[in-house]
């Protein structure tokens, strides 16, 4: 497990500059950044192990990858919306033209991280992640997967 | 063909069986979809397709192309007209005249159609139902700004309700239970659902019953019991869904199941909208037609053809719908499915500015269901609680 590598959200560092919106390539963009009565949310799949959408999907269009991606072949959804329905993130979205839309991190390469200039997206293994341990999103992030 | 499988439907039931048949090895060359539409699309979308104007191709499945290319024999725009299980033949409808295929196993997939009330008026051009992509193709094709009248606040017809809003028309929903969604939500998350809908500029009418739908030869409006009218360019039908169960049974109830699909023939299975299936929570076999319930039958019948074992619990309903800006979660049963089905015990209901929740109890406290209305970015871990929650306090059977 430990060659998996994790996003992790860090909202308190969000100032809402919209950059991981416009850099992630996929049509309807897969994060979303609500404005928050303190400050920003960051809403994007966090890749859970095991994850509830996987379990909910009757139509094999959800699986992990090795890497620990959580990976949804467009080709095989339906739209049913029951990952949506079980999501404990909200990340799976239902886009304008009803098509299920969900980060699949760039093969590995997140465009999102790259352009957070904030900090408030980071991309690695589990190892190098200690420091953010005690806040709460990774947290819940590293229990999800069974890390703590 | 003998020894082959014949899927009759081309929906997504009998579509994804061919796929999860070819993931278990069985050869693509033995599989015959008979199929009265193809390629095949998902209904899921169809609200999308109305509001957003994409094209056909987009609710299409790709699946059904891959399949073809895989070897898959589709006999497209053929229907299924009889069926002899002593014989193990399908009576089959083409073009060109009828014809007979032989089966070695049989899965049928025919799924549901809309349930049409016994209601004056309702076969007048104009009238419609939210079904398939012909329906959505004349609600496109109305003048912008026509009235329409919705008929049914299920899922169905809220959804297509808020697609003519979006499209600028006028849209009356009138509904004849007490309150929208009433197999679905809880009275206090329908009415949070239904302030939203107002919003909207959507009139919701409830505990209403139309009595006679008017016109000549078009629709002109309707009329309700007690003498209220309202004249509509277009009436949509939405008042539930009905199985195509006609190849094995008269009566016109879903056809009976065991827990992988097994009908009581041998070698013929059912699934999807034309079926029962088994509820996880009590093990007992309802009439759910719903997208999930048919993708999960789906592998379930597939691993029986091939001769896997199948020890099933069943499924746990999973719903999610964006109605306008209010987010629709419901995970396990509904108040009102837990009654119908005995097990009730309490109804917690709470809830905030731009939210509410309901959880449901059954009599001995543990949690059957799960509901969430929202509007805004609010998310919950509630319904992957719920859901986790569920499958372990019931789950007490090996799946
Ligand atoms: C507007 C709308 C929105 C929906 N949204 C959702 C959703 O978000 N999530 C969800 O889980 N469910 C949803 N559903 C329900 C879902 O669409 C159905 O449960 C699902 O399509 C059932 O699949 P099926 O294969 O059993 O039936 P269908 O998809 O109806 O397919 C059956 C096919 O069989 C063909 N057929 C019938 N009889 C014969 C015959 N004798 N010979 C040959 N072919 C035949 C039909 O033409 C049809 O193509 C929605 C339904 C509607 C109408």
């Amino acid at each position: 497990m430990s060659g998996k590598q994790l996003l992790h959200i860090l909202p308190e560092r969000c100032t809402g500059c919209m950059d991981c919106v416009k850099a992630c390539p996929m049509e309807e963009p897969a994060i979303r950044i609500p404005k928050t009565p303190g400050g920003w949310d960051i809403v994007v799949c966090r890749h859970c192990s095991p994850a509830p959408c996987v379990d909910a999907c009757k139509f094999g269009a959800l699986w992990v990858k090795e890497d620990g991606t959580v990976f949804l072949a467009k080709e095989l959804c339906t739209s049913c919306k029951a990952c949506a329905a079980v999501c404990p993130f909200g990340a799976v979205f239902l886009g304008p033209t009803g098509e299920m839309v969900k980060c699949d991190l760039c093969n590995g390469e997140p465009k999102c991280v790259e352009a957070c200039k904030e900090g408030a997206l980071l991309y690695g293994g589990t190892p190098d992640k200690g420091l953010a341990r005690e806040r709460k999103p990774v947290r819940e992030l590293l229990s999800i997967r069974g890390f703590v | 063909m003998s020894g082959g499988t014949v899927i009759v439907g081309g929906g997504i039931g009998g579509v994804y069986t061919a796929m999860n048949l070819i993931r278990e090895g069985f050869p693509p060359e033995k599989i015959t979809i008979i199929a009265r539409e193809w390629p095949a699309y998902s209904r899921h979308r169809l609200a999308e397709f109305l509001s957003s104007k994409v094209p056909f191709g987009r609710i299409a499945l790709g699946l059904s192309k891959r399949l073809s290319w895989m070897g898959v024999r589709v006999l497209a725009g053929t229907e299924a007209i009889s069926l002899d299980t002593a014989e193990k033949t399908v009576g089959i409808k083409t073009n060109g005249g009828t014809s007979e295929v032989e089966y070695g196993n049989l899965v049928v997939a025919t799924g549901g159609r809309p349930f049409l009330p016994p209601i004056p008026g309702v076969g007048l051009k104009g009238v419609v139902t939210f079904h398939g992509s012909n329906d959505v193709e004349f609600l496109s094709s109305l003048p912008g700004g026509s009235r329409t009248v919705v008929i049914g606040a299920g899922l169905v017809g809220l959804t297509a309700a808020v697609a003519l809003r979006k499209l600028g028309h006028g849209v009356t929903v009138i509904e004849a239970r007490g309150r929208i969604l009433p197999n679905l939500l809880e009275g206090p998350l329908a009415e949070f659902v239904g302030d939203h809908l107002t919003r909207l500029g959507i009139q919701v009418l409830t505990s209403s019953l139309v009595e006679e739908v008017e016109g000549d030869e078009w629709v002109e409006g309707v009329r309700l019991r007690g003498g209220e009218e309202f004249w509509a360019k277009s009436v949509v039908m939405a008042t539930g869904v009905r199985p195509n169960s006609g190849l094995l049974r008269r009566d016109g109830r879903p056809i009976e199941v065991d827990e992988a699909g097994r009908t009581g023939f041998p070698g013929v299975y059912a699934l999807g909208d034309c079926a029962m299936s088994r509820d996880f929570i009590t093990g007992e076999f309802v009439y759910r037609p719903l997208g999930f319930v048919a993708g999960h039958y789906a592998q379930l019948v597939a691993r029986a053809i091939v001769g896997r074992a199948v020890a099933d619990r069943g499924v746990i309903p999973t719903v999610y719908e964006a109605i306008g800006p209010v987010e629709v979660y419901a995970v396990g049963l509904g108040g009102a499915e837990a009654e119908k089905l005995g097990v009730l015990g309490d109804v917690e209901v709470e809830g905030g500015e731009n939210w509410r929740e309901a959880r449901v109890f059954d009599a001995d406290g543990r949690l059957i269901g799960w509901e969430r209305v929202q509007s805004g970015h609010l998310h919950s871990v509630g319904s992957a609680n719920a859901y986790l929650r569920i499958r372990e306090l019931h789950g007490g059977r090996a799946e």
